[in-house]
Parts: C-alpha cells; structure tokens; sequence
C-alpha cells in the first residue's frame, strides 16, 4: 500500500470512530461526498478537524476551512499530505 | 424536591436549581456549568445527573455563573476569575445550608476547569467529578475559532450568506462565539487554564471523565491526572459518547450519569 492510500485508510478509520458512523471504513469511496454521503454537518466536521489535529500531527489554519479541503477522503488526504510537506515531516 | 434559588455574588443575582434528597442527605454537589452556547447543548444531561445525584442522597446546586441563563450580570462584562468566585459563592451557600455534610464540586468541560481550579483554594473539598474537562485553555479558544470558520463555511456554501453578527467586535480583540461576545477579558482568563501543570493540592476524591468515540486517554488528560498526586482516590474512565456540549440534537447520556454515580456511591 502506498503513503497515500495508507493514508487514506487512517483517515477512514478516524472519520467513522470520530463521527460514529453506521459504516465499515473501507466502504467509504475515496471521492465520497462526506456531507452529501453521510449527512455530515459542522459538529462532525469540526471533529474532523480535532481528528487532524491529534492524531495527524497538523495544525489548520484559517484558509484551511474550504468545503474544498473537507469535500471528501482524497480531499482531506492531500490537505494533510501538503501540511506534512509544509512541515517537512 | 427541586427549588428555585437567588444568592448574591458581589452584588450579581444569580439563580439556579437546589436538588434537595428526600431522605438525609449524605454531601452537597455544586455544579459548574460549560461555557456559553455548550451550556445550552448540554443542559439536560446536567439535569440526569443532577436528579441521580439528588436520588442517590446528594444535595445539588445547579446555577448560571453571572452573565448566564437567568442570573443577573452581563456575559460581555464577565471572565472566568469571576465564574471562579461565582462558584466559591455557590459553595458557601450549600455549605451554610449544610454545615455538617462534605461538599464537592462537578462541571462540564469549561464548567470542569472553573471547578478544578477552584477546588485547588478550598482544600475542605470532598468531591471533584470532572466530565471531559478543558485541560489547555489557550486550545480551546484555538478549537472555538476553528469551529466558527467551519459553521460559517457551511452557511455560506449553503448559499444563505455571511452568519449575522460573525465579524462584530472583532476590532477590539472579542470574538463572537455562537453569538456570545468573548472578550479580551474573557479569552485572557481562559488562556491562564492550564490544568497540566501542577502539582494540584486537591486532596478528595477525583473522578474524570473522559467523553470521545474512543477509549484511548489522550495525553493532555493523563497528564493533567498525573498533577493530582495529593488526590486520596483519583480515576480516570473514558465514555464513548458523542460530545454533548455540541450537539444540535439531544443525545441520550444514560452511560455517562451511569458511570458517574456507580463511582460517586462506591
């Protein structure tokens, strides 16, 4: 498995523990729409962002907070990934 | 029997619930509420464990800190020092009204660390039952923050635009959390929050409880535990459970009153 896609299982497993969610972690798409998918709100978002931030070692910063950036798995997985560049981690 | 009270806190009414047991009762529980709009979320799960409590032969104060609910006292002119002598009043009033019985202090989040720092000045304490206490203050203004930049990105791709009242009083260093003014003030009295750092004096009986999706103790809270070295009995148990103090919907808390009052009358 390669960075990313390990990445991004880690952060299926965070997403589901965090917000509860009814799924097994590898049935969620990378391209999923979190919000649309999953009925996702901003009290779930925000655990995300707790999620990110302790158990993935970045720090957001205000123009972080993108529907963009939160869209889905592949979203959130490069945000992280261009974070832990930036920090050279 | 439930009763409304009023006590005087340097010259502020505040108001809140005495949870009076029907038998004789064996200690006084002040409770100290989680701050601003988190006090709304989690109000009725305050509200079990007060009734528990009550059940299982405990008097409990419940009350708004000035500023708050339906005690006097404006929440703009407030910081967490005066939520702190809000509470030592609390205290001193179920303690007049039941001299003889040992007295203890439980809180929510914010709520939690107002108790923990106040247990810290009044070493006659008995109980401290913290439920997912704030242990870094100057996080939680971080995490505020963060939260309000994602409501309002929700709103305005909902295409209902800018949140009224997002931007107001920024200019002079506030911040509108959920509509509540924070003030320098008041985000300097939360900053001093810093429960990791200790040794604590508190000598009682520390229970804190941890409410996440995991069972896992993170960090912070173990090391905040590991300040209470004077605690005569000190536990930590983690509660999955969703975060009560933000949920739009009311969640069942059954697990975590449950898991309290099984410690509290062991």
């Amino acid at each position: 498995m390669s960075e990313t896609e390990d990445l991004k299982a880690k952060l299926k497993e965070m997403i589901v523990e965090r917000l509860f969610l009814k799924v097994n972690p590898e049935e969620i798409a990378d391209d999923d729409s979190l919000m649309q998918s999953y009925g996702v709100d901003s009290v779930q978002l925000f655990e995300v962002v707790v999620g990110l931030e302790e158990d993935f070692g970045i720090t957001l910063e205000d123009e972080d907070f993108s529907l963009e950036q939160f869209a889905n798995v592949n979203s959130i997985a490069a945000l992280v990934e261009s974070k832990r560049a930036a920090l050279g981690t | 029997m439930e009763t409304q009270v009023e006590f005087d806190s340097e010259g502020t009414v505040l108001r809140g619930m005495l949870h009076v047991p029907e038998s004789a009762a064996q200690g006084s529980l002040v409770f100290c509420a989680p701050f601003a709009e988190e006090e709304k979320c989690s109000y009725r799960p305050m509200v079990d464990l007060a009734r528990a409590c009550c059940s299982a032969g405990f008097r409990v104060l419940r009350f708004s800190y000035r500023g708050c609910g339906d005690s006097g006292g404006e929440f703009e002119a407030s910081t967490l020092d005066d939520w702190m002598v809000d509470t030592l009043t609390a205290l001193d009033l179920v303690s007049r009204e039941a001299a003889d019985l040992a007295a203890g202090l439980m809180g929510l989040r914010l709520g939690a660390s107002v108790a923990a720092q106040v247990a810290e000045v009044r070493p006659d304490l008995r109980w401290l039952l913290l439920w997912e206490p704030v242990v870094d203050g100057e996080r939680f203004l971080s995490l505020s923050l963060k939260r309000k930049l994602l409501r309002k990105m929700i709103t305005e791709a909902e295409g209902e635009g800018k949140a009224g009242g997002q931007q107001s009083g920024e200019d002079d260093g506030s911040m509108d959390f959920d509509g509540y003014l924070v003030t320098q003030a008041m985000q300097d009295s939360v900053r001093k929050v810093k429960l990791h750092s200790g040794p604590r004096k508190f000598a009682g009986d520390l229970l804190v409880v941890q409410i996440a999706a995991h069972e896992r103790i993170v960090p912070p809270l173990q090391r905040m535990v590991e300040q209470y070295t004077a605690a005569r009995r000190c536990q930590v148990i983690p509660v999955i459970q969703q975060p009560i103090w933000a949920m739009l919907d009311l969640v069942p808390s059954d697990k975590l009153v449950e898991t309290t009052m099984s410690w509290l009358v062991e």
